[in-house]
């Protein structure tokens, strides 16, 4: 009986083995002879929901509109330098781009831009596009069609736009999308609303969308009739992961080639993982404190953020260097104004004698001048004269880590001056009831724009009160300045002009400025190399940034991401399940036997 | 006859909780602080004018008086129409969520019938040599990952076994744009499945285990049993005759409303191995507010419960029929 078990397990153990060593064996055979295309794997935490540049929400959907799409102009990858893409040059006064009032622009497109179904892209493209998006309002692109009286396609490559206005800043149509209108011009209003863009994707760019399964993967080939010169990246493939960990994870196993890092902990955590290279990139976004200056009867701020001076004394209270340190860890700078310093020309640093530090007793001291005095020694100062305790609420959202972890602090430091605050955490839909609804005194909320800070600072005019105000902030002198930059046509003006809003901003302090974070990159510098951040020197590695991938190359001889994407083999799969199956029956058949020994 | 009743009564009961749960699904929806209208509009940055919004709001539906909305959400459920996913723009609710069904009946589905055969089978064996080194063994191995949180396990499975072994990879659903077909394909899925399963196998073990066990124990010292063994029965025909059939019962309830929580999906798990599944969907729906989604997987799973509880109740009367009296 035992040797009978003896020889069956041995018997087993072999079979396994020569499955094992013949799967081995074949997948080492099995590299490819045939010329593999160049493959990029990356990485992102978010599905892509549409492919319609239209409906774009996030930045994984602005970065893949950016493959896919060229623009008239962009902004150049060294310094933002503002460059011709569609154009042969950037309409300037000099070269007759733009007439002498101001008003009249006229871009003359290059005749060598192609569809990727082999249409050529025209002028009349740029007109219903923008047609489009001034009819229906499409909010990613609104802005840039400010002012226009009209826009008309003289020309198959000749776009003459009108404006009401003469002005630098805002209303370059010039960082629009444009569309291909033999296609999308064929849709109702209805039908473009529902349109994803795929498949049969029609691109302008430098990619084509060839391949999309929600939830998993999609992934973009590279055309080989692109006026720029076709990418030496043969294809990218963004893979979908569910959680920052997981994509982290993916990259360090080598899955992926890139991906954005979401916290300093995982930077930490992959920057020294070998064959990764890692950056940390400027700050493009803020997180600001803002104050509830609604003035609406449905309101329930607490009256004392009203008061400018409150508003600067709970600044004064605030240590943003620690935040930086605590919060961050280090990843980011203090905030000023809401144009972020890497914008460099536009942002204004307050000089040292109007600057806002650390200082408490400062904080106390605007306070009882004001009168917001402690009458009844418990800690918390009231409204002058007595009255209402300045007891505030301030909401946060679950989707934002770094607010949530800053509110203690805050708290703390507002108590220190005799400013009770209770925090609320709640989910962004929640959030945005209070904030739209005005039933609020304080929230900590993050965002940020383009280099251009026209939109930015328009949302702190009067106007943009329940549309894009964080604050309802109104302030004439602001407004006014507002709309002078607007129309400011020489840019050393605009800049004084900008320049005086922020510290206007900083005075008010309609909201806080607490500070600028960092974002992290990471990617497998075994095998790629090329990268041009945008712009330089910290700016963007990879992701958001096609001048990488265009110029972006494999290590020679380097692995590719499908290598260790597979795991076992498949061999080790059959192998593993004849073991089970096997074993499993040399189980049945010893105690089929054993039980015939006893019956026996 | 007493059979027939007791289906009905069963399948009226189910009725009248399907129309519960269709109810509070309606007016769960409504009763949220969020204006649908608002949350469409500001989701795409939008700035509607007041006429725009009234039109979106009456496509919507949601200017007619509510009961008029409730028969027209009865009339949509029976017609399973339930309007565009938001998030995924020109598309379904219901194929949206067919897309992500399968995976996680796959995935949740495999899980679910590997977890109950090793556990029932530990179960037997453990009750049937109690204090044994496999009963205690298996005891603290399976109180050991049914105490684990799932995320924690699968985060572990994760950094070992694909990121420092590289045996596995690390999420997804097959490997993407991959071109394998047949056997090639079902063992690429097998290989991304494979940490997902055994995170889920692991933790839910114990469950049946205990379960098992313990009403195993109880019949074991039935009076019955030791007439059995009296009459000189193999032992293992004691055991797998006579002990498991009547030590089964509170597992076969147990077992079919395991698989009422495939459709719930297994939101943690899925999320660690980036899982193309429902838990998944459940969580963009939310993160987005796509109401219409969201409201389409409540119904889902709380149907896959109600009708695994059906047959639950009608599997149990069948195999004891004492039930039915009762």
């Amino acid at each position: 009986m035992r040797g009978v078990r003896r020889r069956l397990w041995i018997g087993l153990v072999a079979c396994f083995a020569v499955t094992l060593s013949a799967g081995l064996a074949a997948a080492q055979s099995a590299s490819p002879s045939v010329e593999e295309p160049v493959t990029l794997t990356i990485g992102v935490t978010g599905d892509l929901n549409s492919a319609n540049p239209l409906q774009q929400i996030d930045t994984t959907e602005a970065f893949l509109t950016g493959l896919l799409y060229d623009f008239v102009l962009r902004l150049g990858q060294a310094d933002y330098a503002v460059e011709p893409e569609m154009l042969t040059e950037v309409p300037t006064v000099e070269n007759g781009g733009i007439s002498e009032d101001g008003l009249t622009w006229t871009f003359h497109f290059r005749d060598d831009l192609t569809w990727s179904d082999g249409e050529p892209v025209t002028a009349q493209d740029f007109k219903w596009t923008a047609d489009y998006i001034i009819e229906n309002k499409v909010s990613s692109y609104i802005d840039g069609y400010r002012f226009t009286e009209s826009i008309e396609a003289t020309d198959d490559h000749t776009i003459v736009w009108t404006t009401t206005r003469p002005s630098l800043a805002p209303g370059w149509p010039g960082y629009s999308i444009v569309l291909p209108s033999h296609i999308w011009g064929e849709l109702s209003d209805k039908e473009i609303k529902d349109f994803r863009n795929y498949p049969d994707t029609v691109s302008s760019g430098p990619y084509v969308l060839v391949d999309w399964e929600p939830g998993e993967f999609w992934r973009l080939e590279a055309r080989d009739d692109y006026w720029q010169g076709t990418p030496e990246v043969d294809e990218i493939v963004f893979r979908v992961y569910n959680s920052d960990e997981s994509v982290v994870q993916a990259l360090i196993k080598g899955e992926i080639d890139s991906t954005t890092v979401a916290t300093p902990n995982l930077f930490e955590t992959v920057r020294d993982a070998p064959g990764v290279g890692a950056a940390v990139t400027s700050a493009e976004a803020f997180h600001q404190m803002s104050f509830n200056l609604a003035d609406d009867p449905s309101s329930t701020a607490h009256p004392a953020v009203l008061d400018p001076v409150v508003r600067q004394a709970v600044s004064w209270a605030i240590d943003k260097p620690t935040l930086v340190d605590r919060v961050l860890r280090g990843y980011g700078l203090p905030g000023t104004t809401p144009i972020v310093p890497l914008y460099e020309r536009w942002h204004w640093e307050p000089p040292d004698d109007v600057a806002i530090g650390f200082d408490p007793a400062e904080a106390g001291r605007l306070l009882d001048d004001a009168g917001y005095v402690d009458t009844d020694d418990d800690g918390v100062r009231e409204m002058p004269g007595g009255g209402d305790p300045l007891e505030w609420r301030l909401f946060l959202a679950t989707t934002d880590p770094a607010a949530i972890k800053a509110a203690p602090f805050i708290q703390g430091w507002l108590r220190d001056v005799g400013i009770d605050v209770s925090t609320r955490t709640m989910t962004d839909a929640k959030l945005f009831d209070q904030w739209y609804g005005f039933d609020w005194d304080l929230i900590i909320y993050s965002w940020g724009t383009g280099p251009d800070p026209d939109f930015l600072l328009s949302s702190f005019t009067t106007g943009q009160c329940g549309f894009w105000s964080d604050t309802c902030y109104s302030n004439s002198e602001y407004d006014g300045l507002y709309r002078e930059q607007q129309t400011e046509l020489d840019e050393t003006e605009r800049q004084a002009t900008v320049d005086r809003m922020q510290e206007i901003l900083y005075e008010d302090t309609p909201e806080i400025v607490l500070w600028y974070p960092n974002s992290f990159e990471a990617w497998r510098a075994d095998r790629w190399e090329g990268f041009l951040r945008w712009p330089e020197p910290d700016g963007l590695v990879l992701f958001g940034n096609t001048y990488s991938v265009m110029n972006m190359r494999p290590v020679v001889d380097a692995p590719t991401a499908a290598d260790s994407d597979s795991g076992l083999p498949a061999a080790v799969w059959i192998g593993g399940i004849l073991f089970l199956v096997v074993a499993v029956g040399a189980v049945v058949i010893v105690r089929r036997r054993r039980d015939e020994h006893y019956a026996a | 006859m007493g059979e027939w009743r007791y289906v009905a009564r069963k399948l009226l009961q189910a009725g009248v909780t399907l129309l519960f749960i269709l109810t509070v699904n309606f007016f769960l929806f409504r009763v949220m602080p969020s204006d649908p209208v608002r949350l469409l509009t500001r989701q795409r940055g939008v700035q509607l004018t007041p006429e725009a919004q009234a039109a979106l709001s009456s496509e919507l539906g949601l200017d007619r008086p509510i009961p008029s909305q409730y028969l027209q959400y009865l009339a949509d459920t029976v017609r399973l129409d339930f309007g565009n996913s938001f998030i995924y723009p020109g598309q379904s609710v219901v194929s949206v969520f067919l897309r992500y069904m399968w995976p996680t009946v796959l995935l949740v589905g495999t899980a679910t019938v590997l977890m109950i055969v090793i556990g029932l089978y530990l179960g037997i064996r453990g009750g049937w040599k109690r204090g044994r080194p496999l009963d205690v063994g298996s005891m603290g191995f399976s109180l050991l990952f049914y105490s684990m949180p799932d995320f924690w396990l699968a985060m572990i499975l994760l950094i070992v076994f694909s990121t420092a072994l590289g045996w596995f990879p690390s999420g997804g659903f097959e490997t993407p744009d991959s071109d394998l077909t047949g056997l090639s394909r079902v063992l690429d899925v097998a290989n991304h499945m494979f940490l997902p399963v055994l995170t889920l196998t692991l933790g839910y073990i114990g469950e049946y285990y205990l379960v098992m066990r313990s009403s195993l124990l109880d019949v074991l010292g039935e009076d019955y049993i030791t007439t059995v063994r009296a009459k000189g029965v193999r032992e293992d025909r004691v055991l797998w005759r006579h002990a498991v059939r009547n030590a089964m019962l509170p597992s076969i309830s147990l077992i079919a409303l395991s698989f009422g929580f495939v459709l719930a999906g297994a939101i943690t798990v899925e999320l660690v191995f980036s899982y193309p599944g429902l838990g998944l969907l459940a969580i963009q729906a939310i993160d987005y507010q796509d109401f219409l989604l969201l409201q389409a997987l409540f119904l889902f799973a709380s149907l896959a419960v109600l009708v695994s509880n059906l047959v639950a109740d009608l599997v149990y009367s069948w195999v004891d029929p004492r039930v039915r009296e009762a």
